[in-house]
């Protein structure tokens, strides 16, 4: 998974991504050097929560994409299986979760995931 | 050659282009801008033009900046630090300005208006993403500024409209009596300070810390700043807005980019809502919006800032129950939910005209 990771930095510039599980626990991470990786599970793991609950309160399902752009920077969480890929990016990157690369390294990670499980 | 040129060729659009660009090239700003001027005058609708006036009044602006920057090197001249701490507010530079601030406060902490600065700034922050970080710094500052110069009534104003926001009447009280007898015979003042005796419903005990955190918990203020009754000064909504907000939410539902759309204050409040709910419907289904948005958006406001990303801009959550967008605009929250498979970028689009037509739409 941290090859995948890896790669995937390389591939869209990527300051750093990583893989949480679904109740925030952090997986695998590469991230490149000034990105806390802690920093950046703890917003994986609280958008995982605040905004689930936000929609399990409105009666909506567990989102399958959450993209989150700031002034500085952006965070692009997918559903990847039994997990979720997280990856900050620079603002002016016109990269959002339906991009082919992310896309891609989420398939792979889910099917990584599934490996492990059976 | 030289009068014919001057006379025919000096006044072809290409001509005066070239003659502004060449001044400011020369860093002749004020002659490069007369040029501009000029041209103007006769091609007003030459976006070059107007592009190189842009150009020039950058250039004339980085040129003050770096003479300023030397006269602060060189002496720590007040007055230095107040010009540039301006100019880069003008231009939109607000990490500078606050950065020049804090480094102002630092030379001469004996002087009321760094500490101002700062507390403005630090006050305009928080009413922007509702961090508990910007408001201490916000009371601090302006507390700080208060006691080096005491009757002033600059920074006491401040801290009562970090007061009126937050709910913290009692101490809001308390600044209303001090400014009362500093500004006694002064005509706008006075009739605020009825209004904010008029609004104030002090309690037994309070804690401003503790209404403070709430602020950051909740992720509303108690009062939008829009309502501090000396006018809506931090980017809060006029009435018109608001309504031209309303029918631009409405105009995205009705048209199919949307199921549904809110706009919501800073105090929590929705301001907007498309399709309206009838007035005798129940809640429910309609506040389900503005709950996952207020919910989203404290969630991403504060890890925005954590990560140190700058201000929240916007959201966009997909699944199986469509795509759902919430954005800031100018202060007020806005969202939106399209059908399963809607484009998120085109729905954004659409949200953002809908709410520029209020006058406060900004894209990220």
């Amino acid at each position: 998974v941290k090859a995948i990771l890896a790669e995937l930095n390389a591939t869209i510039g990527a300051r750093g991504s990583l893989v949480v599980s679904t109740d925030g626990l952090l997986i695998a991470a590469d991230v490149l050097p000034g990105c806390e990786t802690e920093r950046l599970a703890a917003m994986g793991a609280a958008i995982l929560a605040d905004v689930g609950k936000g929609l399990a309160a409105a009666g909506m399902d567990a989102f399958t994409q959450c993209e989150v752009a700031a002034e500085r920077g952006k965070v692009i969480l997918v559903a990847a299986g039994p997990a979720y890929l997280l990856a900050l990016v620079g603002p002016r990157i016109e990269l959002g979760p339906g991009s082919v690369e992310i896309r891609s390294a989420a398939r792979r990670v889910a099917k990584a995931a599934e490996f492990v499980r059976t | 050659v030289g009068f014919v040129d001057t006379v025919f060729g000096g006044r072809s659009l290409e001509a005066l282009l070239e003659r502004a660009r060449k001044r400011l090239a020369a860093g002749k700003f004020d002659e490069a801008l007369k040029a501009v001027e000029v041209g103007l005058a006769k091609y007003p609708g030459a976006a070059a033009l107007r592009e190189t006036g842009h150009a020039v009044r950058r250039a004339q602006a980085r040129a003050g900046m770096q003479g300023l920057k030397e006269r602060i090197e060189r002496d720590g001249d007040p007055a230095a630090f107040d010009e540039l701490i301006a100019l880069y507010r003008e231009f939109g530079m607000a990490d500078e300005a606050t950065r020049l601030a804090d480094e102002y406060a630092q030379e001469h902490p004996e002087l009321e208006a760094p500490h101002v600065l700062r507390g403005e700034a630090a006050l305009n922050a928080f009413f922007s993403d509702l961090r508990l970080r910007d408001g201490r710094q916000a009371l601090e500052r302006l507390l700080k500024a208060g006691q080096v110069k005491p009757d002033s009534v600059k920074p006491r104003l401040l801290l009562a409209e970090l007061y009126f926001t937050i709910g913290a009447d009692r101490a809001l009280l308390g600044q209303v009596a001090a400014i009362g007898r500093l500004a006694k015979d002064d005509e706008i003042v006075q009739p605020l300070l009825q209004a904010l005796r008029e609004q104030a419903k002090p309690a037994a005990a309070e804690n401003v810390d503790a209404l403070l955190s709430k602020v950051e918990v909740t992720g509303a203020l108690a009062r939008d700043p829009a309502a501090w009754p000396g006018g809506s000064r931090r980017g809060g909504a006029s009435e018109r807005d608001a309504q031209r907000t309303a029918s631009g939410l409405e105009r995205l539902v009705k048209r199919g980019d949307a199921l549904e759309a809110v706009a919501i204050d800073r105090s929590g409040e929705v301001v907007s809502r498309a399709p309206a709910v009838e007035e005798d419907a129940t809640e429910g289904a309609a506040t389900l919006l503005s709950g996952v948005a207020r919910s989203v958006a404290r969630t991403v406001k504060s890890q925005a800032q954590e990560l140190d990303l700058g201000s929240f801009r916007r959201c966009v959550v997909e699944g199986p129950f469509g795509v759902l967008l919430v954005g800031d605009a100018g202060g007020t929250l806005v969202a939106a939910r399209g059908t399963k498979g809607a484009e998120p970028d085109r729905l954004w689009e659409r949200m953002a005209l809908a709410v520029d037509a209020g006058g406060r739409g900004r894209r990220s």
